[in-house]
């Protein structure tokens, strides 16, 4: 889908919200993941203009999530080694050069080939012996090109470089940590060097950080952590998504880079667009970031004035974020060659008038957020009784500028408040019991439906501490039940609503009246203020054991089961008579998840060879009980008793061999139907095939199933470490223009998987994999259905990496603490029945793949 | 320090609980404020206003009917029209939903608010008030008829807005279609009281007088069609409370109604027809359908014409010329000759056109042809010659030079492998599918190539609506119509039916009716109407779904003597044998005055030995009426 207007991002808004946080939540909490979702979002309306049409928004979404959410991870683990660094002394750390090796991309058809399929698709010899002929000489290749897009576009390696810096030091009274970086990364596209202005990709950042702690009093610590960073990107004038979009679908005999005599070779706006153009010719664009953070935090330890164990924290945070974007673009005279004179002189048509000098635009954002929390804890062991407690205030504002944004609401602060509290109780180590609540309130809701009461409890029973259990002790040294109840809120409304108990007056659609052709904006009643509206709640419910064997294996098994209920939704079963423009949002669906996640860890000493090995696995499967939707006539079409991303279709049931088979099935209403088409079920058994029988088919395309498992060894001074990262119950559609040959909407976007090469239907070949070919899009064909879904499940060589570290007696003498070499690489191997694309990617592959990556690197720390 | 810690915290916690979170818009529009200034109203009004289909898009994107009617080929794959052109649609396809069905009911929804509202206004003047409610009356009456002209009967709602929190709304169902004509009748008499006759120039597009009289004039006429009035395969369509949606009986009064309505829209005398000078047909059509705001349009909507010329310039053109909306080559026969002759008569079964030789036209051979609007001289197919001016201004065909402003070319080809036409090697998407292009709404003067996505660039048009024509045509129609009275002969049934000869057996056509009888054709129906009557046309209605009566005639009489042929019918070559077009089929003829009238039965094509068989659901006389 496109996003075009407000509505489609909406729709797509109320669409994915919920599913993005759900899966967001998997790799982070659960407030983080609704930042990173709301940033994702944000960034998609911002780049409305330039996501790749025609392509899965959902999936590129999930994608970026998915990202983010890793890279936040890695953030945490990141912020931790950096902790670690302060406590220890001076040091300055190195790090050389990465490269990128190599890389994989997706294999398409040559000229050749193409020409040779076009044939047998029209069923004539469009192109003949000779003209083939020329594609693979390479005579002629202004008028017969045979350009392998992907190839002359990609750089085959590209170069990143990083510099760490830190300082830490201090005694008793203070601490401190200062430490600075540099990353440098080029991305891996080809660039033209004949302009005297820069339109190559690369990024580039510098980091400050200080963090400076006082023991002001002996019981009061001050904590000061102030970071800033600049980040630098410079990009071709056009998006990175189309060009890799154009470059993949291109045909290789669409037209050259640049003809013979210099000039650049594309088609009309009404015809697609030249890769190489889009890359090199189009202008460029600068962004630029500088985001700062700072925060404050004192703690007093009252464990001498009024108790042990009770303390207080007051923390003050402070983040502001600027960025700034500025493209200067230009879109070049092209010209289509179309033959040659009697002379053997070129004749080409000017197919883009073009336009000589660049024109400039800016776009600006910021953001500050402004943080405070106040808590007070108590912690205490009596005997075998553990208490503890801690109350927390705490309330936040976010302020948003954006150059683009009319909506006034949406620039308004946005403010989130609350207090908690927890009491834990544990005797012996044994029994575990813990209360928490949350009370929260909500800028969105009416004043009588804005605070929030979430209450939740947890119980714990070491059994493997119990006197009858010591028997057992040798084997099972470690076992918990545990399980905990509670309530969780969510008061996200989505739709960019703001403030439900107002009503909104927005613009309407325009009309134009006199002589002067005066356009007149509207105004119309947007969304129903609605003072009922409140949380959306869920009930979570959590049991689970914590085993350790022998001390070596520790395995923790968690179940979870959530009721969702209340959940924003436009009301979908008001009739369309009532003539509403925006539906009202109400609390009304409910939705149940539930599954489990398991991890394992092992750990082995054998000799001087150390082994662990790590596993996770989690499986989710969640239920829509109630959207609002009214039934469909025929049952098996209804959303409500599915997963959320349940994805729909027709059931495939192989390609039609002959006429009479055609003859003899029910009408298949799409289109024009042949032997070697599709042959699909008729579900409801009215006689017809048609969109009434479309049954839910396959898993969602987001995977029920993510588990992983890696092991490391070390032996001396060797390492070796890898991971495999993989998912399960997941399916995807495979029909994009790239794998039904001579569909495109743009006729120039014909390019062709070459996987499709000799396995398309001929009566010859009545058991082949894809259908028959056709000029023009197949409407028969071209439908959701099992024949295109394929499983997305993969198992992947994430990451594995070898290193040596020298010993310390030969690098002290050259005054080196310590010096490692490290071969690794990332994205090694996949295992996957799918081999197209990058299964990760799922339908279209419209987004850059996963690259393989190696890295030779070299760690010295003086 | 502890106090200190527990005042912060005791302070912030209870000034945080008491406004951190009444943070509000500052001074925003709201419902109540809007219709406070005359600015705000009138940007209501214009919402009101812009729930209007926009028709200028014939690509299939906002506008999926065009490409899915006979008159039109398009090369674009994936639109929603091939829903239609399929067969797929839905309910819930955009095409039945969004676009239409739930578009006119938002509309309704707001002209209902802003009528409600708009009198708050102190910046209004009491006439003020009253004209743009009028205004929005017109809009909402409007937008039932684009939803009668689509559905048929449909949900009237009346003065309120809807409260979509009232269950009783899901109870509702479709009035009949009677009642939505009264409706939208009485409302459009209502809003035309207190519109003006005209709007001054800064105003052109606003509602006048003649636009809602002439909404009412073309609904009329729906209303009086034989589709709607009277049609027997509707009888049965009731809503579910058991009431019958179309009327069941054939009301010839209703052609009056729609006379008088077409008639009410010429007697304010502000409209004309412009450009009917055939001798220069591009200054003609210029002035129809390029001029803005001309004297032809009564209610027309001005829209950039981007989508309709993109997707008609054909594609060597260059920029966004797409040029993949084609003209079918029957709407191109339908085009009549410059003598007044229509070349094309009729269709053989394998398709093959019937020509007329005495219009003078024939498909083969060459000859040299100056195009009237792009001037250039060149040999060109001879079918194309000696047409009417309107087949010049509405049809390009390959072979023609194009002119653009500036950008000229010297031929467009749209033959596979021509500069605009399907690619020899498949390589285009953006091409004419039947050889022709519409030529209607270019511009000449406008250099298409350089517009670039600008669409003001593409400069505005009026598309129209309403068009005085039209208002001219609907007359005449209905006053053909309207001259007599109707007579039913048979039983005033279309149900029921008579027939000729119900298979008698060998035995009793020898026994009974002697030796050899048999029932043949000719038949013959007499009847007497007891005195003379001005007879004015005849009808006959057959019965449904049966296609044994092929050809016979009308006779007429005073004395049962003298009988005067009428009208003759041939079904075959009159329908194609449809055998679902029931009828009536109307033959009008000059005043005859007749006491006698019969219907000969000469031909049927269910026979056999002993009989014949020819069945008559109705038989119809008019006369003038008195």
């Amino acid at each position: 889908m496109r996003i075009e207007t407000e509505n489609d991002f909406d729709a797509l808004y109320l669409n994915c919200y919920k599913s993005l946080c759900l899966y967001a939540s998997r790799y982070v909490p659960a407030e983080e993941s609704e930042e990173i979702v709301q940033d994702t979002m944000m960034w998609l309306w911002e780049n409305r203009d330039t996501v790749a049409p025609e392509k899965s928004v959902k999936a590129l979404l999930f994608r970026i999530v998915h990202n983010k959410c890793v890279n936040r991870v890695k953030h945490n683990a990141v912020l931790s080694r950096v902790h670690r660094q302060i406590e220890s002394n001076m040091r300055r750390h190195f790090e050389s050069p990465d490269f990128y090796l190599s890389r994989e991309l997706m294999q398409m058809l040559d000229a050749t080939q193409l020409a040779t399929m076009y044939n047998a698709a029209s069923g004539r010899e469009v192109y003949s012996p000779t003209d083939i002929d020329k594609y693979v000489s390479r005579v002629d290749p202004d008028l017969y090109p045979n350009v392998n897009w992907l190839g002359e576009l990609y750089k085959s390696h590209s170069y990143n470089e990083k510099v760490n810096l830190s300082i830490s030091g201090g005694g008793e009274i203070a601490k401190y940590y200062i430490s600075g970086a540099f990353y440098n990364e080029d991305g891996l596209f080809a660039v033209d060097n004949m302009k005297n202005y820069d339109t190559s990709l690369y990024y580039r950042r510098y980091n400050f950080r200080s963090n400076v702690d006082v023991q002001v009093f002996r019981h009061t610590k001050l904590n000061i952590n102030l970071a800033t960073s600049f980040e630098r990107k410079n990009e071709p004038g056009s998006s990175a998504s189309s060009i890799w979009g154009y470059a993949l679908t291109t045909a290789p005999n669409a037209f050259p880079m640049r003809y013979s005599d210099g000039t650049l070779a594309g088609p009309a706006d009404n015809d697609g667009y030249s890769p190489y153009v889009l890359l090199t010719q189009k202008g460029y664009r600068e962004k630029f970031w500088n985001t700062a953070t700072s925060t404050i935090n004192l703690n007093q330890d009252f464990g001498n004035w009024i108790t042990p164990g009770l303390t207080a924290n007051l923390k003050f945070a402070f983040d502001a974020m600027n960025y700034q974007d500025l493209s200067r673009t230009k879109t070049p005279q092209q010209f289509m060659a179309v033959g040659r004179d009697e002379e053997g002189n070129l004749i080409k048509n000017e197919t883009v008038v073009g336009e000589e000098s660049l024109t400039c635009k800016q776009y600006a954002s910021s953001r500050r957020t402004v943080y405070l929390e106040a808590s007070i804890n108590y912690a205490r062991t009596f005997g075998r009784h553990s208490v503890g407690a801690l109350f927390l205030y705490q309330h936040s504002q976010k302020n948003i500028t954006d150059t683009t944004e009319s909506d006034s609401d949406l620039l308004l602060p946005y403010r989130n408040q609350g207090i908690a509290g927890r009491i834990t109780y544990d005797f012996d180590n044994r029994y575990f019991i813990e209360a928490n609540f949350g009370y929260n309130g909500s800028e969105n809701f009416s004043p009588k439906k804005r605070f929030g009461f979430f209450p939740s409890v947890a119980v714990g029973w070491a059994i493997s501490e119990e006197k009858f259990f010591e028997p057992a002790k040798d084997v099972i040294d470690h076992l918990k039940f545990k399980a905990s109840y509670g309530l969780v809120g969510n008061d996200q409304i989505g739709g960019n609503r703001r403030f439900i108990y107002n009503e909104t007056i927005k613009d309407g659609g325009s009309y134009s009246f006199g002589m002067q052709n005066t356009s007149y904006t509207g105004l119309i009643l947007g969304d129903w203020p609605n003072p009922n509206v409140g949380w959306e709640t869920v009930r979570k419910l959590n049991a689970g054991i914590d085993l350790s064997l022998f001390g070596k294996v520790k395995i923790q098994v968690d179940y979870f089961n959530e009721k969702r209920s209340g959940i924003f939704l436009q009301a979908s079963s008001i009739p369309a008579i009532a003539g509403l423009a925006t539906k009202p949002w109400i609390n009304i669906g409910k939705m149940n998840n539930e599954g489990f996640d398991a991890s394992l860890e092992y750990h082995q000493r054998v000799g001087e060879v150390d082994i662990t090995a790590r596993g996770n696995f989690t499986y989710a499967h969640n239920t829509i009980i109630d959207n609002d939707q009214p039934d469909w006539e025929y049952l098996y079409m209804n959303t409500i008793g599915q997963s959320n991303w349940q994805q729909f279709g027709l059931v495939s049931a192989g390609l039609f061999r002959s006429q009479e088979e055609i003859d003899a099935w029910p009408k298949q209403e799409f289109g024009e139907v042949k032997p070697g088409d599709i042959k699909y079920v008729d579900i409801n058994g009215d006689g017809v095939v048609n969109n009434y029988d479309r049954k839910a088919i396959g898993y969602p395309d987001v995977p029920e199933i993510v588990y992983g498992f890696g092991a490391s060894v070390r032996w001396k001074g060797f390492d070796l470490s890898v991971f495999f990262q993989g998912v399960g119950n997941v399916n995807f559609f495979t029909n994009t223009e790239q794998t039904q040959p001579f569909s495109a909407s743009k006729s120039r976007n014909a390019n062709v998987y070459s996987d499709l090469w000799g396995n398309y239907w001929t009566p010859e070949n009545p058991n082949a994999k894809y259908p028959r070919l056709t000029i023009g899009a197949n409407e028969n064909n071209n439908r959701l259905s099992t024949f295109w879904m394929v499983s997305g499940n993969y198992l992947r060589l994430k990451n594995a990496e070898i290193g040596y570290t020298l010993p310390k007696r030969i690098l002290s003498k050259a005054h080196i603490d310590k010096l490692r070499i490290y071969l690794s690489g990332v994205n090694l191997v996949t295992f996957s029945k799918f081999k197209l694309w990058d299964p990760d990617l799922q339908t279209g592959a419209a987004n850059y793949p996963n690259n393989r990556v190696y890295n030779l690197g070299v760690t010295l720390v003086f | 320090m502890k106090k200190i810690y527990a005042i912060l915290l005791i302070s912030l916690f209870a000034v945080g609980c008491d406004s951190y979170l009444d943070r509000q818009p500052d001074e925003p529009k709201t419902s109540k404020n809007i219709f406070e200034k005359r600015e705000t109203t009138f940007r209501y009004l214009a919402n009101v206003y812009s729930w209007t289909n926009n028709e200028t898009d014939n690509s299939g994107q906002a506008n999926y009917f065009e490409p899915a009617s006979d008159e039109c080929a398009c090369a674009f794959t994936g639109r929603g029209f091939r829903l239609m052109n399929n067969s797929t649609w839905q309910v819930s396809s955009a095409v039945y939903a969004s676009n239409t069905y739930e578009n006119y009911y938002k509309g309704i929804r707001e002209a209902s608010y802003f009528m409600a509202n708009v009198a708050r206004c102190p910046e209004l003047t009491p006439a003020e008030v009253t004209e743009w409610i009028a205004e929005a009356r017109f809009l909402r009456a409007y937008y039932y008829f684009c939803l009668m002209r689509q559905y048929g009967p449909v949900i009237l709602l009346g003065e309120s807005t809807a409260d979509f929190t009232d269950p009783a709304l899901r109870d509702l169902d479709r009035n009949t279609w009677d009642e939505c004509v009264d409706y939208v009748c009485g409302e459009l008499d209502a809003a035309a009281s207190d519109l003006p006759l005209e709007q001054p120039a800064v105003w052109y597009g606003r509602a006048t007088k003649g636009a809602a009289l002439a909404v009412k004039a073309r609904l009329l006429l729906y209303s009086a069609r034989p589709l709607f009035n009277g049609n027997p395969m509707y009888a049965s369509m009731k809503n579910v409370y058991g009431r019958n949606l179309f009327p069941t009986e054939y009301d010839p009064a209703k052609w009056q109604l729609a006379a008088d309505a077409a008639k009410a829209v010429m007697d304010l005398n502000v409209y004309e027809i412009v450009g009917e000078n055939a001798n220069a047909p591009y200054d003609s059509w210029k002035k129809v359908f390029i001029e803005r705001w001309n004297k032809e349009l009564i209610f027309a909507v001005q829209r950039t014409c981007y989508n309709w010329r993109v997707s008609t310039i054909p594609r060597a053109v260059g920029g966004r010329a797409y040029g993949g909306v084609s003209v079918t080559q029957k709407l191109v026969d339908a085009f009549a000759m410059s003598n007044g002759r229509y070349p094309i008569t009729g269709y053989l079964s394998d398709g093959k056109p019937i020509i007329d030789d005495e219009s003078g036209y024939t498909e083969s051979g060459f000859a040299s042809f100056k195009h009237p609007i792009l001037g250039q001289t060149k040999p060109t197919f001879k079918m194309y010659l000696n047409r009417e001016p309107r087949f010049y201004m509405s049809v390009y065909w390959s072979g023609l030079n194009w002119i653009g402003g500036t950008n000229r070319l010297d031929e467009i080809q749209l033959y596979t492998g021509g500069n605009s036409g399907p690619g020899i090697d498949g390589t285009q998407t953006n091409y004419s599918v039947t050889g022709y292009l519409p030529f209607k709404f270019q511009d000449i003067t406008l250099d298409s190539k350089s517009a670039g996505s600008s669409t003001s660039a593409w400069i505005a048009i009026t598309w129209p609506l309403f068009r005085y024509a039209e208002i001219l045509l609907d007359y005449a129609n209905s006053w053909h119509d309207k001259i007599s009275n109707l007579y039913k002969m048979i039983d005033g049934s279309s149900t029921t039916h008579w027939e000729a000869a119900y298979n008698p057996s060998k035995t009793y056509c020898d026994e009974v009716l002697g030796s050899k009888a048999a029932f043949h054709c000719p038949f013959e129906f007499i009847w007497d109407f007891g005195g003379e009557h001005p007879l004015v046309g005849v009808a006959l209605m057959r019965r449904y779904n049966n296609t044994d009566l092929i050809a016979g005639y009308f006779e007429v009489s005073a004395d049962k003597e003298t009988w005067v042929k009428v009208a003759e019918f041939d079904y075959i070559t009159d329908l194609a044998d449809d055998r679902k077009n029931q009828g009536p089929f109307r033959y009008d003829f000059e005043e005859e005055s007749a006491r006698y009238m019969r219907v000969v039965i000469t031909d049927s094509s269910n026979k056999n030995a002993t009989r014949d068989t020819a069945a008559i659901a109705e038989i119809y006389a008019y006369e003038v009426e008195n």
